[in-house]
């Protein structure tokens, strides 16, 4: 068992699980990834740090599809900017 | 038998959106099957199926997600691209002279072969061309098939 799963509960079913994930900071990744982030603007790494060292999802319900359906906002950024990074990959 | 999906980026980017077509409805759903299989104790013995983004790929989703954060999404929204990017692992060479977009895809697809049954997954229709002429036209490519996501949920569901 790795540092990115520690622990899960699993009652077989897709829709209802419980589980406690331990997340590797996205942080640290970028910066081990891309070491000449570490003069980036600190702000946002700040944002990262706070953010992200480590994350606790309890009772997903609906699972991953479920959760992304129920927390991603029509009124945020994000889905522009997920129309602007299709065309990066076309 | 294991499976790895080798995934290009629309799908986890398809997982993200907020587009109601079936390949958005169906990322999320391939992305959670992969994610619950990948914490799920058993699977560490098993290792059924996997998913994977070429390491350049991944890069390159790294530097657009520190984009956005600078122009700015929400803390909620960053975990869930975390979350995305968790229920896949990264591998292959970061290679900064890859030409072509979906060839990082292609070298992580030969790596894998040697342990897995490889399965590309892509959305993106014209990747998707690009990919075929390549595997016919350079045979050390290898051939693998292409699924689209709602294939791979399915596949990924009776396998």
């Amino acid at each position: 068992m790795n540092n990115d799963c520690v622990c899960m509960t699993d009652n077989s079913n897709l829709n209802t699980w419980v589980e406690v994930i331990d997340v590797k900071s996205l942080k640290e990744e970028i910066i081990n990834d891309n070491p000449q982030l570490k003069n980036f603007d600190g702000l946002v790494l700040k944002r990262i740090h706070k953010s992200n060292i480590a994350i606790t999802y309890e009772k997903m319900e609906g699972g991953l599809a479920g959760y992304l359906e129920k927390n991603l906002s029509k009124s945020s950024n994000l889905p522009n900017f997920i129309k602007e990074a299709r065309l990066k990959f076309c | 038998m294991s499976f790895a999906y080798i995934i290009f980026p629309d799908v986890l980017l398809d997982a993200l959106s907020l587009d109601e077509d079936n390949n958005c409805k169906n990322s999320k759903l391939f992305l959670g099957l992969l994610l619950k299989e990948k914490i799920r104790p058993s699977s560490l013995i098993s290792k059924r199926f996997r998913g994977f983004v070429a390491s350049y790929h991944h890069q390159c989703l790294t530097y657009m997600i520190v984009e956005w954060i600078n122009k700015g999404i929400t803390d909620e929204e960053i975990n869930l691209v975390q979350l995305v990017l968790e229920s896949i692992d990264r591998d292959g060479i970061e290679n900064y002279h890859y030409v072509e977009n979906y060839t990082p895809l292609l070298d992580l697809a030969k790596e894998k072969s040697d342990s897995f049954d490889v399965i590309i997954v892509c959305n993106n229709e014209e990747v998707r061309q690009k990919l075929k002429e390549s595997m016919g036209t350079y045979s050390h490519f290898g051939k693998y098939p292409i699924f689209n996501s709602e294939e791979a949920f399915s596949h990924a569901l009776n396998n």
